[in-house]
This record gives C-alpha cells, structure tokens and sequence, in this order.
C-alpha cells in the first residue's frame, strides 16, 4: 500500500503561522523516496519549522504533509515513520551507547535478540564497534554525532530527518562526516533529508536543494542547476559567490547593463522567455571570470576595472576589481596565472554562455 | 631560601587568602554545630545519680533507652511519618516542579518566589493556622458537614499522627519542589523530543527519559523530607496532640519532665546517627550516579 507513492515525503501549500509572524509560507515539495534533499536557507528562513513538521513536532496552519503517501497531519511524533537527528545530537545521557541506539526498536517492540543484533550492525555501520557499553558523555563530538545517526538510521525510517547534522563538529571533522553520510545514504537507500545553513555542505550532500528565504521556497532543484541556473537573485547570492550586474534585455538578445560596455548576446534559453526591456541581474560567477593578461579573446563580456585587492589562497587568487561607477567585480582564477598589478586597471573577461539572468 | 618577600612566601601567603575567607564558616560549624554536638555525644556516656550529672564512660543509657518499648514506638512513628510525608511530597511536588521547569514559561521565576513564600512566614504560625482548618469545628469539618458527607465531626484530623502529617506535607513541599525543579530543568526538551521521536508515547517517555533523569531531584527531595520530617519537633508538638509521641518529643520529654540528660543525649544521638546514616546513603548513591554520567 505504502508502493502507491514514489515520495517518501510530499508537502501541499503548507505554511506555518505564529502570531503575526509567517514561518512558512505555502511550500510545496515533493521527495522522492531514496534522495537526499537539503533544505538550506539563512537562520530564520523557516527551514527547521519546515523539518519539524514533517516530523510532526509542528502543527502546520494549512496544508498537507504526506509521508509515504498518507496524510500525517494531526499524527503526533511517536505515530510517524520519522527519525530525527537532533542539531545536539540529544542523546539519552542515562543510557550507554547501545541503550540509545536500542532505544528505538524497544518502542517499536521489536524482539530482544533482534535488537541485539541490528544494535551491534549499526555500530559497525557508524564506526563504534566496541564503543556499546560506553557513556554517551564518554564520546567527543564527532562519536556522539555517529551515535545520533545510528540511533535514527536503526529504525530504517520511511524519512530519516537531520537538523543541521554537522553544525557542532569542526570543519575537518565535518568534511570527513559529510563523506561518511554520503555514504550511508548511498547504501541504506534510505531518504534523508537534512537543513543546513551551509552552502558547501548542501552541495556536497544533496542530490536536490530546497533554498528557503522568509519562510518562502525559492527553488526546488539539483545542486548543479541551482548553481548554473538559479531561478532568483536570492538563490544567485545565496548558493555560491556571484556577482550581479543590473541590467536591461534589449532587443534581439542584447544585454545592456547600465553604463557598461557589454556586447552580451544570449541564447533564448538564457533570456528564459522574458521580453525586451525587463529589468534584470546578470549573473556572473567568479571562476568565469578572467583577468588582464589571462583574459582570452574569446570572451565577448569585457569591462576595464581598477584591481583593488588581490587575495592568494594556495590554489587560487581573488581578485577584487571596481567599476568606474563604483561597483565590485570578483574573479576567481588560479593562483598559476598571472597576477595583476594592484592598483592598475586590468581587463575583466567572461564569455557570454557562462552567463544567467534572474529577475532584478 | 626563605628570604621575607622572596616570590616563593609571597604566593603562599596569596594561595591562603581565599583559605582565610573559609574562617567565618568554619568558626560558625565549630561554635554552633561541633561543640554542641560534641557535648550531647559526651552527655550520653555520663550517668545520673539522684537527679545529678556524674562524669562517666558507660554505654548503660544507651542499653536502657533501647530497652524501652515506647521508645521504639516513637522511633517506629517518626519513621512512618517521616517515609510518608516523603512519598506525598514527591507525589505532590513532582507535577508542580514540571510545571515550572517546562510549561510556566516567564510565569517561572514568580512561581518559583510562590514556592518559597510560605518560608518567610514562622512556621510556628503555619502550623498554628492549621488548627482552624482542621479543628473539630475547623474550616474543614464544618465544610464536610454542611455538605452533609458527616454528621460529626472528623475528630482525628487535629491532635493525631495525621495532622502531624498534614502538616509536614504543607511544610516540606516546598523543600521538595525546589530540588526536583532543578533536576527537571536540566532534562533537555531535545531528549524529550528524540524519545517522541523514536515513537515512545508520552507515557513511555516519561517513564524511559524523564523520570530517570529526574532521579537526583527526586533523591536530593527525599533526603530533605526524610531528615527533617525524622526529627520534626514543632509540627508533631503543635498538631500531634501528645498521644502519640515522635522520636523528637519523646527527646525533649526526656530532657524537660524526666530530667534525664544522659539518657535524652542518647537517644539524641541515636536520632543523629540515623540520619546521618541516610545522608550517607544518599550521598553515595548521587556519588555514583554523577561519578558515572561524567
């Protein structure tokens, strides 16, 4: 019965009212059963009320949440097919390791000598083998995030939810964790979906991005098509570094931006079907952007610029360069090409295709 | 080496300085708790001999206190009640310290000061207003008769073991609230939420997370009400009647009507040693159960 739906998870116009405050604001979703989605939004966007619906911790104002098919509104946390990873991990401090990760399929009645069983996988899946009968105030951070995710993975969940999973862990440690859980997604098959503040993290994990902003989604898509092709200026500054030129179509896909000299021709797929003379952002990612003497004939988007800061990082260098009119311009290019010289006018290059539109 | 103002004597002097500030508590132990404790255990090895102390080293108070029936009687009473009062006030404090610690929101801090209140009034008082309301013609009684649940008075709710025990239920709730409020407030909602979560039903989480976790509350609470309810003397002397007498009164008995200081030091110190043997107890429990969360 529960084959009737290919998603795990599927949100109707849901929305999420305090008082007069709006934290969610008629979001529809639809997951798809085995994917990992990421719901990533600055804090206060409304994507952990959004999470703790599905879990069934928040009543929604209006619309539907369906998990497995099924409407679950009105059905409290402990009558869901959920687990939850807690953003503190709240792992029971009464109980060792194992008593949490047992805990449960205690609930769920499952029998003694099974319990043992999965209890004992699930410390080798997470990489705490022999940790069982420790105190859960006994393990460091990263060990009391593998316990959180066993503790949620071991009921094989219709949905395992994770709020803000590797927020806690430091950046090396959350790297390596990332890698970990991409894993255990991959061989669980199970579907995760996580919130994260964190663009990189999002990116990394998710096999579909949700970008929230005041409550609202802005888009719904794939990592690489919310890069290339974001569908608002806030997803464009949101997820990556971009830089945004106001600008106006002109006729016979001319771009025209304000003051610059562009010569941009667009495809139509590019002008995604928006008549001469809207308003618009050109979006220009930095690593598209080429400088002075590393910038190639071929780019046909070319403006001069004064370089203002030139910042090494190992691999790469950013360039800072400003416009006559005062606006930034960000390249990133690799730190092997040659640097310009601070202070001098330099050529900032980008070929045309590299280039989206959103609304300004 | 010990040059005056060498680096070496100047830290020394610095590292007692904070020692130093032990002193007033100190001295306060020592002149209020030590000595007149050491002289009722010293009382209790002298004899008496026409109604005069004689210095002495004998255990004989202790073999006769022990001998006598009514003693143990007392001793039986005080432990029953004081077990009571301790079962009641946990039932009774444990929904209003969950109350505050999770459901009172900014209601907190003002709930907490209502907890409080009653001890800036004298007991004394407290306690003697308990007689109108359970008086033969007290509040209580004349509300059941009106209501016609009785024709007489209920005659055993003043001057008997279970006013004495109403009372120290009013009395010590609040010494129960307070240690198991702390307790609740540092149960995460987050733990609350993971057990939710993981399909416990509110009754399971309950009992699986939140009352194991509220185990030093309800420990801490039980010591407070145990002790103080063992040796309780003004509740059981203003509500108890004086049929039937508490360990403490039977103390005090013996010290003012029979005039038997020895013997009354005795069986102070046998009091003292009972509960000093339940702190201990506890003690080692909260030892254990803290030494192996951390």
């Amino acid at each position: 019965m529960t084959e009737l739906s290919p998603n795990a998870v599927e949100l109707r116009a849901v929305s999420k009212v305090y008082g007069a405050s709006t934290a969610v604001r008629e979001v529809s979703m639809e997951i798809p059963r085995g994917a990992f989605v990421t719901i990533l939004g600055p804090s206060g966007c409304g994507k952990s009320t959004l999470l703790r619906m599905i879990s069934g911790f928040v009543t929604p104002s209006s619309g539907d949440v369906l998990i497995d098919g099924v409407s679950v509104v009105g059905a409290a946390p402990y009558e869901r097919d959920t687990a939850m990873v807690f953003q503190d991990y709240a792992l029971f401090p009464h109980r060792t390791v194992a008593q949490n990760l047992a805990f449960g399929l205690r609930m769920r009645k499952v029998a003694k000598a099974e319990i043992e069983r999965r209890v004992e996988a699930m410390l080798e899946l997470v990489n705490l083998s022999g940790f069982g009968d420790r105190r859960v105030s006994q393990m460091s951070g990263g060990q009391a995030q593998r316990v959180a995710l066993g503790r949620a993975l071991i009921v094989r969940p219709a949905v395992l939810l994770l709020d803000e999973p590797l927020g806690a862990l430091d950046l090396k440690l959350r790297r390596q964790m990332q890698a970990e859980l991409k894993t255990i997604h991959r061989d669980l098959g199970l579907t995760f979906v996580a919130v994260t503040h964190d663009q990189d993290e999002a990116l990394t994990l998710s096999d579909r991005i949700a970008v929230m902003n005041g409550g609202a989604l802005e888009q719904f898509d794939t990592p690489e098509n919310l890069y290339r092709r974001p569908a608002t200026r806030f997803v464009a500054d949101f997820v990556g570094n971009a830089n945004l030129l106001e600008a106006r179509l002109g006729a016979d896909g001319r771009v025209e931006a304000q003051g610059l000299p562009l010569a941009l021709f667009l495809t139509p797929a590019q002008r995604g079907g928006r008549a001469a003379g809207a308003a618009v952002a050109l979006v220009v990612r930095p690593e598209t952007i080429a400088v002075g003497a590393a910038a190639p004939e071929s780019h046909d988007g070319r403006v001069e610029a004064r370089v203002e800061e030139i910042m090494f990082s190992g691999a790469n260098q950013q360039i800072v360069g400003r416009l006559p009119d005062g606006r930034r311009l960000t390249a990133h290019q690799s730190a092997a090409l040659p640097a310009p010289e601070r202070g001098a006018n330099a050529v900032f290059s980008w070929p045309s295709q590299s280039v989206w539109l959103v609304d300004a | 080496m010990a040059m005056p103002g060498s680096p070496r004597r100047r830290t020394s002097l610095t590292a007692l300085l904070p020692t130093a500030g032990l002193l007033p508590l100190v001295l306060w132990q020592i002149v209020f708790f030590v000595v007149p404790v050491a002289l009722i255990v010293g009382l209790s090895v002298w004899r008496r001999e026409n109604y005069r102390l004689i210095p002495d080293f004998t255990f004989n108070n202790y073999a006769a206190i022990l001998a006598r029936p009514a003693i143990w009687r007392a001793l039986l009473l005080s432990a029953e009640t004081a077990a009571f009062v301790t079962v009641v006030c946990a039932v009774l404090a444990y929904p209003v310290a969950y109350f505050i610690a999770k459901k009172a929101g900014r209601w907190r801090g003002l709930l907490l000061v209502a907890v409080i209140a009653p001890f800036w009034v004298s007991i004394v008082m407290r306690v003697a207003a308990w007689r109108l309301l359970l008086g033969e013609r007290g509040v209580i009684n004349q509300m059941i008769m009106a209501l016609g649940l009785t024709d007489e008075p209920l005659s055993f709710l003043l001057y008997s073991p279970v006013s004495t025990a109403i009372g120290l239920i009013y009395a010590y709730l609040p010494l129960y609230v307070l240690p198991l409020y702390a307790a609740i407030s540092n149960i995460h909602d987050s733990w609350i939420d993971a057990a939710m979560d993981l399909n416990a039903s509110p009754a399971r989480t309950f009992f699986e997370v939140i009352l194991p976790l509220s185990a030093p509350g309800l420990v801490v609470g039980a010591v407070f009400c145990f002790v103080f309810g063992l040796g309780e003397f003004v509740t059981p002397a203003l509500l108890g009647g004086g049929k039937q007498l508490m360990f403490s009164q039977v103390i005090q008995d013996e010290f003012q009507r029979r005039l038997d200081w020895p013997s009354g030091a005795a069986m102070a110190v046998v009091l003292l040693v009972l509960v000093f043997a339940s702190l201990a107890l506890s003690m080692k429990w909260i030892r254990r159960a803290s030494g192996e969360a951390a």
